[in-house]
């Protein structure tokens, strides 16, 4: 065989071998972008969803509606403060 | 042979020179603009907002934050009955359904039906599966705790181009750190114009806002919002404002003002209700600068608390006036806690003119009152002190007794904590510290501004301030078993060239406990009808106050009653 043919030969090799690598990778990575899109849509609703609960945990728990609601249940605000001034008098009868 | 060599290199070389010449004019010199072309053939810019930064309590509560908001459009060239889909959609966006079919008949691709709904509201009107009605995501602000603060906090409105820009108070002061950094990115077209938005590219540069941690407490901020309308209705008066701060290092714990208006819906009301009087409105504070004044004299070892008053025996004439006191009730040779203990204002003529003009102006200057505080919110008024030369005998003597100067509350409520902590004025703030998107917290360290007395006269003043507190003419609503220090105010108010005698700026401001201060709290009500003294509105108001800071911050009485 001549030496030129044997060149040529190894060359139509290379580009088969790497035209099939590119073929392998193309599939395999093809299918990777639904994926992503997938896991982004996911991560988008979640998201959404953790903004929404944060907004109802905020409203909930905010001294607005607790107020609001016990005063609904009957709840009044203690007006009188009873304080312990001064020593109390221990064992006063001895 | 040569020459035709030679000029087919020249050919070539001029050639190459030509051709470098063209690409470097349409590679660098039109750059610019040829990339602005091709942009607007294949996409167009477009900017990204960031999420605005949350404003949030001591406690990490956010007082505002985002919610997930829509914008309502619609494409008429899609919507078959225009009647029927305005119709269907008015109760759901509260809009008139002519409006709406006007709207939904309009020639062109996008009309604008609603902006700023809510979830719920999407969701209902996505199950109506109405073809050529569509929605586009936002952020607005979301307020847990209704108008709790609302003029501490201002607004969000838009700018001139229609971005989203903070107004008043924390939103108008902080704008650049809470807006964070717009992005920009190229929105890909498809072959018929319309946006490919999973194309988007290059929105690297889009950074949130920043989240502001205040000083402020939300159980007192509650409790303040809470009274405050409960004692401007119960006192008849026009409004009110309350501040509290934590005099050691100037941490604003609660600010109200009433009334006052929610953020959610600022454009119905009266744009005056926008700025924080608390800040923004000069008035003569009447006698609760007295101590203010006492204290520089004591400072400057003018007076001593037992020093006797040799002129207050009955009015005291200073110029062509007659200096009468409060009540027209006279005591000859009153000592000077007395004088504080009555509100003399013979008393305090008798001081201003131991001080003399300059150690009185210097004096409002130590204390503050001649210039802003610098608090971090948008709108501090400064108050216009007269210059020295133009000063009459009876512009001191009156000033004595918080007549013919003005201060903001704000001025006042700095000064006077000064007495709290030692002599040592702290520069009042409202923000603790501000915490980037990516979690990094930059703290905001508390300022000294000034020393206007030393810490024994502090004390000593604030001894006299519990004698007023516990024997003067608001010691009916005083906590027993506790040492709070604190004076009355019941300032004229000035109506072209004279004060009405009968419309008052009724006050009380004090500290406790008096001798390890947690906070320092200025009640004013404006013109109340109920009284118009500040012994029987803003005291009152003032020790209701009192009594549940003390019990929230688990503070034991002191002394046995």
């Amino acid at each position: 065989m001549k030496k030129t043919t044997k060149i040529l030969a190894a060359l139509v090799l290379v580009v088969a071998a790497l035209l099939l690598t590119r073929i392998v990778l193309s599939s395999a990575f093809s299918v990777d972008g639904i994926a992503l899109d997938g896991i982004n849509t996911q991560l988008e609703a979640i998201s959404k969803e953790n903004m929404l609960l944060k907004e109802r945990l905020y409203t909930a728990s905010s001294y607005v509606t607790v107020a609001s609601d016990a005063a609904n249940l009957g709840y009044v605000e203690q007006k009188s403060q009873i304080s312990l001034s001064g020593t109390s008098p221990l064992a006063i009868k001895q | 042979m040569r020459w035709r060599y030679l000029a087919t290199v020249y050919i070539f070389v001029f050639l190459f020179l030509a051709v470098s010449l063209r690409l470097f004019y349409w590679q660098v010199v039109k750059a610019e603009e040829l990339t602005s072309m091709g942009q607007s053939q294949y996409g167009s810019l477009i900017s990204i907002e960031p999420k605005r930064g949350d404003i949030q309590t001591r406690d990490g509560f956010p007082l505002v934050t985002n919610r997930l908001s829509y914008l309502v459009f619609a494409n008429p060239k899609e919507i078959k009955d225009a009647d029927k889909v305005g119709n269907v959609l008015s109760p759901l966006l509260d809009i008139a359904s002519a409006s709406l079919s006007a709207r939904l008949t309009q020639n062109g691709f996008w009309v604008s039906l609603k902006s700023g709904i809510d979830t719920k509201t999407k969701d209902a009107i996505d199950a109506l599966h109405i073809p050529g009605v569509g929605f586009e995501e936002d952020y607005a602000r979301l307020y847990p705790e209704a108008s709790m603060a609302a003029t501490l906090l201002g607004f969000v409105g838009k700018d001139e181009i229609g971005n989203a820009k903070g107004y008043f108070g924390l939103e108008g002061y902080y704008d650049r750190q809470l807006k964070g950094r717009y992005g920009q990115a190229v929105e890909i077209h498809d072959a018929l114009g319309r946006p490919i938005l999973s194309q988007l590219s290059g929105n690297g540069t889009v950074q949130d806002g920043r989240t502001l941690v205040l000083t402020i407490d939300r159980s007192l901020q509650f409790l303040v919002d809470q009274k405050l309308k409960e004692g401007v209705e119960n006192f008849g008066a026009t409004s009110g404002m309350i501040g509290i701060m934590d005099p050691k290092n100037g941490d604003i714990l609660a600010m109200a003002n009433y009334p006052s208006f929610d953020e959610n819906t600022f454009w119905q009301y009266d744009t005056s209700l926008y700025r924080n009087p608390f800040i923004t409105d000069l008035y003569e504070p009447g006698s609760t600068i007295k101590p203010l004044v006492m204290a520089g004299a004591l400072n400057n070892g003018l007076v001593k608390p037992d020093t006797t008053c040799p002129i207050c025996s009955g009015p005291v004439k200073v110029g062509d006036y007659d200096i009468h006191t409060w009540n027209n009730e006279y005591f000859p040779n009153i000592s000077m806690k007395d004088i504080i203990r009555h509100s003399d204002n013979t008393g305090m003529v008798y001081v201003s003119e131991k001080m003399g003009l300059d150690k009185m102006v210097s004096n409002f200057e130590n204390f503050g009152l001649t210039n802003t505080t610098g608090i971090d919110l948008q709108g501090e008024t400064n108050s216009h002190m007269l210059d020295r030369k133009t000063w009459y005998p009876i512009d001191v003597a009156t000033s004595a007794f918080g007549q013919g100067i003005s201060v903001t509350a704000l001025q006042l409520l700095d000064g006077f904590a000064a007495l709290a902590n030692n002599g040592v004025r702290m520069q009042p703030r409202v923000v603790d510290k501000i915490v980037t998107s990516d979690g990094e917290t930059i703290p905001i360290p508390p300022k000294e501004l000034s020393h206007p007395v030393s810490s024994t006269t502090a004390k000593v003043m604030t001894e006299m301030l519990v004698y007023t507190v516990n024997k003067g003419e608001a010691s009916f609503a005083r906590i027993k078993g506790y040492r709070i220090a604190g004076k009355t105010g019941t300032a004229s108010i000035p109506v072209a060239g004279h004060y009405d005698p009968t419309q008052t700026i009724a006050s009380f401001i004090g500290y406790a406990p008096a001798d390890n201060p947690k906070f320092v709290m200025l009640v004013v009500f404006n013109k109340p009808t109920a009284s118009i003294y500040g012994a029987e509105t803003a005291a009152p108001t003032f020790f209701s106050i009192t009594r549940h800071i003390l019990s929230y911050y688990g503070i034991a009485p002191t002394e046995n009653e």
